[in-house]
């Protein structure tokens, strides 16, 4: 591993302390970006709805909130350095290195860097916390799910060029790993490794199409999963000592013992004389386990009214529960609550949502959000409010400012 | 009151009129077309097509930077803030720097790997203007 997966400030200090001192060589530029936005749920549920982060109705700065600050050096004939600090408010603005690498420009369309960066598994999760790059407040969450394991260590190679006047595609390959914690809708957040991490995606765009294509396949290996979650939830149910009398292959549930975890994704996106229509499907799971695959989808519409641009985005997130023959035992009612087991794993991440965003660059480095979503929950034992009533329908309201500088 | 009017006619006319200079230093020799140079803005080609580097200048000057912006490179300046700082924060590109008037006919006239924009009514006979607007 190159570098840990992350820095408290602490160890922070020294570093940017010494980056204003007199350099030997390069200079160092400094840039950054930062989003306040506060928000409230018009319900107060349990725990937040899928991924959301806000959960009840007190107005709230910290759970979107993130100030990021980035030193590049330009060391000349293609060689570049880059750290890019971030806090968050929802981590009590502790601060991490998401990005920190030495980049390499080969030729005029090839670049390689090496360190801890992150990779587009979906279409924009390398630029998911730059608020000002987007023309929208949030990302819809059935797409963006917020998996750590978008930043890893490992290599980057970007190529770009061009198929004649109009049209450029962009081809980015990597392979690296990670270690951290995968955040979960129906289980309490688990750690887990990925190692073999080989991600490829592929962008074709001209002036107001773009087009886009990519997956990833890794090995995670998670002890927590297998062995407290998945065993747990057995032993919980009392269904542990008939599978061991029948010499059940648990392996057969569990995201660990060389099981193949994928992630695909693929869209468009149209910005046609302000016109704006976007579509984006995802996929993803490790195979032959009770972690099944997801598919992910939003569809978005909307206009750009000079500096002001309105979009409606209807999105999805549905699990599949279809691999249950890996169950592979003939007692039907050890099936049937094995069953149950899948359905624990799964439903907490059937989730809907309709939004409307609102989007105002007022200045040429800042942008003001708002966002309107109505969401939908299919399991509605999981949105439990506070008083123990069912909520399958909420609203979120959020406000925000972003600013680059 | 005439006067008056005329004058207000005649800077309105200037307004209308004033045209927009892509400069480069006297000795480049390249071959210049606007698809190719619009790459070099937007960081997408890094070399002109003699072999030189290529490093763009962006203006601060506000008015003539909103023009090159939209009528050259077909984006509002916010729209090419916003693709700059994707690029930045991603380890894909840095952006130009932003210089003066008075620099950007410094630096170009300085150097053949320089290229950039001005008002055109500012050029001198130390640069090199290949495409007005």
């Amino acid at each position: 591993m190159l570098l840990q997966s992350k820095y408290k400030s602490a160890l922070l200090c020294p570093v940017l302390l010494a980056s204003t001192a007199p350099s030997l060589a390069a200079d160092i530029h400094w840039s950054g970006f930062a989003s306040i936005r506060g928000g409230l749920m018009t319900d107060d549920l349990v725990r937040p709805a899928f991924h959301n982060l806000y959960q009840d109705k007190e107005f709230t700065l910290k759970k979107e909130s993130l100030f990021a600050l980035q030193a590049t050096t330009d060391l000349g004939e293609g060689l570049t350095t880059a750290l890019q600090l971030v806090a968050r408010g929802h981590e009590d603005f502790d601060v991490e290195a998401r990005w920190a690498y030495i980049g390499y420009q080969i030729n005029e369309n090839t670049q390689v860097i090496a360190g801890r960066f992150a990779i587009p598994i979906f279409k924009f999760s390398d630029t998911v916390d730059i608020g000002f790059a987007r023309n929208r407040g949030r990302l819809p969450t059935s797409v963006y799910v917020p998996f750590d394991f978008s930043v890893i260590e490992g290599l980057r190679l970007d190529y770009s060029n061009y198929i004649n006047e109009s049209w450029n595609y962009q081809v980015i390959a990597t392979y690296g790993s990670w270690d951290g914690i995968i955040p979960s809708t129906a289980l309490t957040p688990f750690s887990a490794e990925a190692s073999n991490i080989t991600h490829l995606s592929v962008e074709l765009s001209n002036e107001w199409l773009t087009l886009f294509a990519g997956g990833m396949t890794t090995n995670f290996v998670s002890e927590e999963f297998d062995h407290v979650l998945v065993d747990g939830t057995l032993e919980q149910l009392g269904l542990k000592d008939e599978l061991d009398a029948i010499d059940y292959d648990y392996s057969q549930m569990y995201i660990s013992e060389g099981r193949e975890s994928e992630y695909l994704m693929a869209g468009y996106y149209i910005d046609y004389n302000g016109y704006i229509n976007q579509f984006e499907w995802t996929r993803y799971g490790t195979h032959k386990s009770v972690d099944q695959f997801n598919d992910g989808w939003q569809f978005t519409i909307g206009k750009r009214f000079d500096k002001l641009t309105v979009l409606l985005t209807q999105e999805q997130n549905k699990q599949n529960n279809s691999s249950t023959n890996f169950h592979d035992v003939e007692d039907k009612s050890l099936a049937a609550r094995l069953k149950v087991v899948d359905d624990l794993f799964s439903l907490g991440n059937e989730y809907e949502s309709l939004s409307l965003n609102f989007h105002y660059n007022f200045h040429e480095q800042a942008n003001l959000t708002m966002t309107i979503a109505d969401l939908e929950f299919v399991n509605k034992e999981y949105n439990k409010d506070e008083n123990g009533d069912y909520a399958n329908e909420t609203k979120i309201i959020s406000l925000g400012i972003d600013i680059v500088f | 009151m005439k006067t008056l009017i005329c004058a207000l006619m005649l800077l309105l006319s200037f307004e209308l009129f004033a045209k927009t200079a892509i400069i480069v230093h006297p000795n480049n020799d390249s071959n210049f077309n606007k698809i190719e140079v619009s790459r070099i803005f937007i960081g997408k080609a890094k070399f002109f097509s003699n072999g030189q580097k290529a490093v763009p200048l962006y203006l601060t000057d506000k008015p003539v930077k909103d023009k090159f912006n939209g009528q050259f490179l077909g984006r509002s300046t916010i729209q090419i803030k916003t693709y700059w700082s994707k690029l930045l924060f991603t380890g894909r590109g840095v952006p130009p720097n932003e210089v003066t008037n008075e620099e950007m006919l410094e630096k170009v006239a300085s150097s053949e790997e320089f290229i950039g924009y001005i008002d055109a009514s500012l050029v001198n006979d130390q640069v090199k203007v290949i495409y007005t607007f």
